[in-house]
């Protein structure tokens, strides 16, 4: 939704590519595996939470998705994920969504 | 070469050991979590230190391929984490609720010795212990945590620590500086010297005269928190005293441009000297300067200002080929050094050493830290990162993450999480 709005109004599209080149150039080739653990100090061993944190193991890829896209986006209240997932690409956040969805 | 050490190791660590590296299945799936076989990778790491660093990477080089060998060789048999010493400190809860031992991480095939490494030779690939023993290794992973340059606060030593004890390990100095408070008569003031940049756990300090303050507040009328700082601003500064403001805790910070820079202590007469009053202490918890663990200096790790320096893409040490040094002794550009930090870079290293000895590739590094603190037990604020390596591997670059929002709505959830997250990363550690 937003992605469309971009690509109407070229301005915003102008700026938003200049605060993209504004971030360092980084290494992003990484495993799925490699991603997800950045998961597990909060939402549990292999995703599966032993505390207040929702556990993530086993979840539709598609809802882990759907809910890291929502707080990325601002639209899903959140105390800490709605900061953090904006350090996540849209590719981070599916090879995260079906990894965590494998796991039983 | 992996013939021979495998070969020591069996020496080292006896028929039990051996009957466990024995053990290995064909097959792998490098990219399913629950990988249990060997995937390629062979070889023997021996790894230093069984703290938040040490422990994480040697329960993922097993989980990343059972091919692997590990050694974990570690002092001591309890183990107590750090976060969360404060809520001991702060009368919440009891030294053994933060207590673990290595019994899962042996589960996970990880051979625990319960020894002292006091040399290693990198060119021969060796460690020895105070103990006796020389085990060779493939690759040596340090994770030694910190030691305190006592010498850096005038009339504080390791003796004094007694006294005024830094409580900055966990454990025996946690129980000492936690009965000293709670000895405190009211009236009688808690005295925090802060430590100079860099140290581990920044906003710890400021958790730790939080917690103080809300214990001398419900059980010591008329008692404060004076914390004397070397530094002009700190980790969390803003959410830290907007809580105390809004929780009403009796904590005084004399910055170094107020005259927190401490000249001398002296434990006996239980009274510091700053550089603009002197002040007499119920209780004091004196934090020197830190520098990497001790046995990174013994093995020539260390640069001139006493921290490891490594590439950032694995963490190994740029001094000796096949060494590894991760969590706080390490110079990781643009990570904290924190609990989390540690455990993530364990992460990360346990997988760049997997691929090295010949098993799955590891691809680009991720590391992440959430660092939660608690103003009260009620009233939580955090600071979170993940992070990739930049291009130029110079730096290790923030991606996102930030400051709990100031407007006060989360305080309470994110106590609840501080919580969850103890709960979370220590079963990440020793489950």
């Amino acid at each position: 939704m937003k992605l469309k709005t971009l690509t109407l109004v070229g301005g915003i599209l102008l700026s938003a590519s200049a605060v993209a080149a504004d971030k360092p150039a980084v290494l992003s080739n990484s495993n799925a595996s490699m991603i997800a653990g950045t998961c597990a100090g909060c939402h549990g061993y292999e995703g599966k939470s032993v505390g207040a944190a929702p556990s993530i193991a086993g979840l539709e890829a598609a809802y882990i998705e759907s809910a890291m896209h929502a707080f990325k986006k601002g639209e899903r209240p959140a105390t800490i994920m709605n900061r953090l997932a904006k350090a996540y690409s849209d590719d981070d956040i599916k090879a995260m969504a079906s990894y965590f969805a494998a796991l039983k | 070469m992996s013939k021979m050490n495998r070969r020591d190791f069996v020496k080292a660590t006896g028929a039990l050991g051996a009957a466990a590296a024995m053990g290995i299945t064909a097959g792998c799936n490098a990219t399913s979590g629950g990988s249990k076989s060997a995937g390629g990778a062979k070889g023997h790491v021996v790894v230093i230190g069984g703290g938040f660093g040490g422990a994480t990477c040697a329960k993922y080089l097993r989980k990343a391929d059972k091919g692997i060998q590990v050694t974990l060789i570690e002092k001591d048999t309890t183990y107590y984490t750090c976060p969360f010493s404060n809520r001991v400190i702060g009368q919440l809860d009891k030294l053994d609720r933060i207590a673990f031992n290595y019994g899962a991480l042996k589960g996970h095939g990880v051979n625990v010795v319960h020894d002292t490494v006091t040399e290693v030779n990198a060119s021969a690939h060796t460690v020895k212990t105070a103990g006796g023993q020389t085990i060779s290794y493939d690759k040596l992973v340090m994770s030694p945590g910190i030691s305190m340059k006592y010498e850096s606060v005038n009339g504080y030593s390791e003796g004094a620590s007694t006294k005024a004890p830094h409580a900055w390990k966990a454990g025996m100095q946690t129980q000492l500086l936690a009965d000293q408070i709670k000895a405190m008569k009211p009236g009688e003031n808690f005295l925090m010297v802060a430590p100079p940049n860099p140290y581990r756990c920044p906003p710890g300090p400021y958790e730790r005269a939080s917690l103080v303050a809300h214990f001398l507040k419900q059980h010591k009328p008329g008692s404060k928190v004076i914390i004397l700082d070397p530094k002009d601003k700190f980790s969390k500064q803003g959410l830290f005293t907007g809580g105390w403001k809004k929780n009403d805790l009796p904590i005084e910070w004399v910055s170094a441009a107020q005259g927190g820079k401490v000249s001398n202590v002296n434990v006996d007469a239980k009274e510091i000297e700053a550089e603009v009053e002197t002040y007499k202490y119920g209780a004091a918890n004196i934090i020197p300067a830190m520098k990497a663990g001790q046995i990174a200096h013994a093995a020539g790790l260390t640069n001139d200002k006493g921290w490891c320096p490594v590439a950032l893409d694995t963490f190994e040490s740029t001094v000796h080929k096949d060494v590894y040094v991760i969590g706080d002794a390490s110079v990781a550009t643009g990570m904290p050094k924190s609990g989390y930090s540690a455990n993530s870079q364990g992460k990360v290293t346990a997988a760049a050493i997997c691929e090295a000895l010949g098993g799955a590739k590891a691809g680009d590094p991720r590391w992440t830290n959430t660092c939660y603190s608690y103003v009260t037990p009620e009233y939580g604020i955090s600071v979170a990162a993940v992070y990739q390596l930049q291009a130029d591997k110079k730096k290790i670059a923030n991606m996102g993450g930030g400051l709990t929002a100031a407007d006060g709505a989360d305080n309470f959830m994110e106590s609840v999480y501080a919580e969850s997250w103890w709960q979370n990363i220590t079963n990440d550690m020793f489950s």
